[in-house]
């Protein structure tokens, strides 16, 4: 029996040397691909955080740049035009799926307090902006966030085409707040042309 | 000198019958039709894809000044299961077969036109109308096909099935060599080496129980997340399968490595005994 027991043992501790110097081997000459292959592989995968901390979003004085940004797809603002009783949540961010929700917040732009060009789009639905057709020059749009209440003065509005990007600027020598959406606003179909309104910085109140 | 061969085939029975094991895990799981189709059913993918695609037709429906009835049953749960199963076909098939997309934009113009039987459309309208129609038949087409995607995923697995069969039936005729070999090397005493066939079968069912411990602990597979959620969740039962089976391969042939060892120890002592 010894002897079995002996001769299993040593049989065992063999198959376990191929086994570890085989291990060894994949990591010798693999072991980079295979990291790379599983951060590639984290990068796709989203894990939801369980308990969200609200972000305290204050204005740098000397930078104006905000302290933090909310998340790609977050409401951190809303948009009111007393004009046209309009009063939406602002995401940060312009997916579909944003835009069935409220007002997108181009990603690519400055938010306010910034000093910069900030762009929003939203539907020409009734419960959005079709009666931005009624807007004038002069009109005041509310933008109200937890770092502050900003207004801004409408003082221009054109039709453009959809592709036509420098008709919206990304700047920060001013800031201007750009909303824009699809025009004609009873079209059928799709439609290729943008209404855009455009609106300067008067006054800012932060919280 | 004899030992040293034996060790030698068991080292290449092991590395044949590893690679032999690992080809015949992707032959059984992510390049199996079969296996791709019965995992689509689990996950309930066809469901699925069919939420998706509507909620796709949604965007679209919102600032084209339409009213959403004109989406209704343009597309059906059957329909997105036929034109699945074409590409998976397609893919798996090396067929060429072409999703039939006339029967949605049929649907949706039929639609369209009864919402607005009582409206004058312009020119500039209808022209709007039929790019939009176009948009919807562009979406459907991509979120079924994720066209950017299926004409790799054509040539990659085609061409990996014919490599990997080669290297099958390569490593296949080495594992039968190594066996021989090794039944050849111990002729004279069948009986007392039998466990030198378990060395091999042991290394190999750690090997795989390793790979399987590394991919869970180091890939949280159910949390990833590849363009929709219906072919994330199908992505995940694939997945989970794949690395199931090198939980299941590794476990059988790490008894059966114990086993073969005990075994094998346990004749040729038994063997030595009554000899002496």
């Amino acid at each position: 029996m010894k002897k079995v027991i002996k001769a299993t043992v040593s049989n065992i501790i063999v198959a376990l040397f191929i086994f570890i110097f085989t291990i060894g081997g994949i990591f010798l000459c693999l072991g980079r691909d295979i990291k790379n292959n599983i951060s590639l592989i984290d990068k796709i995968t989203v894990v939801e955080a369980e308990n969200k901390e609200e972000k305290v979003i204050e204005v740098d004085k000397i930078t104006n740049y905000l302290s933090s940004y909310p998340s790609y797809g977050e409401k951190y603002a809303t948009l009111e035009i007393d004009k046209i009783d309009l009063n939406k949540d602002v995401y940060f961010g312009d997916t579909y799926e944003i835009l069935k929700n409220g007002v997108g917040h181009n990603a690519g732009s400055y938010f306010p307090s910034e000093g910069g060009s900030i762009v929003y789009l939203g539907h020409n639905t009734p419960d959005m902006f079709r009666r931005f057709s009624e807007l004038e020059i002069g009109d005041i749009i509310t933008v109200k966030t937890s770092y502050g209440t900003f207004n801004y003065k409408i003082y221009d509005m054109q039709v453009i085409d959809e592709t036509d990007k420098d008709k919206l600027p990304i700047q920060r020598e001013e800031e201007i707040l750009m909303i824009y959406t699809c025009y004609p606003f009873n079209a059928l179909g799709h439609t290729t042309n943008r209404y855009v309104v455009y609106s300067k910085l008067v006054s800012g109140e932060e919280a | 000198m004899n030992k040293l061969l034996k060790y030698i085939f068991a080292i290449i029975l092991y590395l044949s019958l590893t690679i032999v094991v690992l080809i015949n895990i992707l032959n059984s799981t992510i390049l199996s039709k079969e296996y791709i189709l019965n995992k689509l059913e689990e996950s309930n993918y066809y469901n699925n894809i069919y939420t998706e695609v509507e909620n796709n037709f949604e965007n679209y429906i919102y600032q084209s000044g339409l009213d959403p009835i004109v989406l209704e049953n343009i597309v059906s749960r059957d329909k997105i299961k036929e034109d699945t199963n074409i590409i998976i076909s397609n893919i798996y098939d090396g067929n060429n077969k072409v999703i039939d997309l006339e029967v949605v934009r049929n649907n949706l113009s039929t639609n369209i036109d009864k919402s607005l039987e009582d409206r004058y459309l312009s020119e500039e309208n209808k022209k709007a109308i039929n790019k939009f129609i176009d948009i919807i038949i562009n979406e459907y087409e991509d979120t079924i096909m994720n066209t950017d995607y299926s004409s790799k995923i054509n040539t990659g697995i085609s061409s990996i099935n014919n490599k990997i069969n080669m290297i099958n039936i390569i490593m296949i005729i080495l594992v039968i060599i190594s066996i021989l070999s090794l039944i050849l090397l111990n002729i004279k005493k069948k009986r007392r080496k039998l466990s030198i066939f378990g060395i091999p079968l042991l290394a190999l069912g750690l090997l795989l129980i390793t790979i399987y411990l590394y991919i869970i602990l180091n890939i949280d597979i159910n949390n990833i997340v590849i363009l929709n959620d219906a072919i994330s969740i199908a992505v995940h039962y694939i997945l989970n399968g794949i690395v199931i089976k090198f939980l299941i391969n590794g476990s059988i042939f790490t008894i059966l490595g114990i086993l073969i060892i005990v075994i094998g120890n346990m004749l040729r002592y038994k063997k030595v005994k009554k000899m002496s």
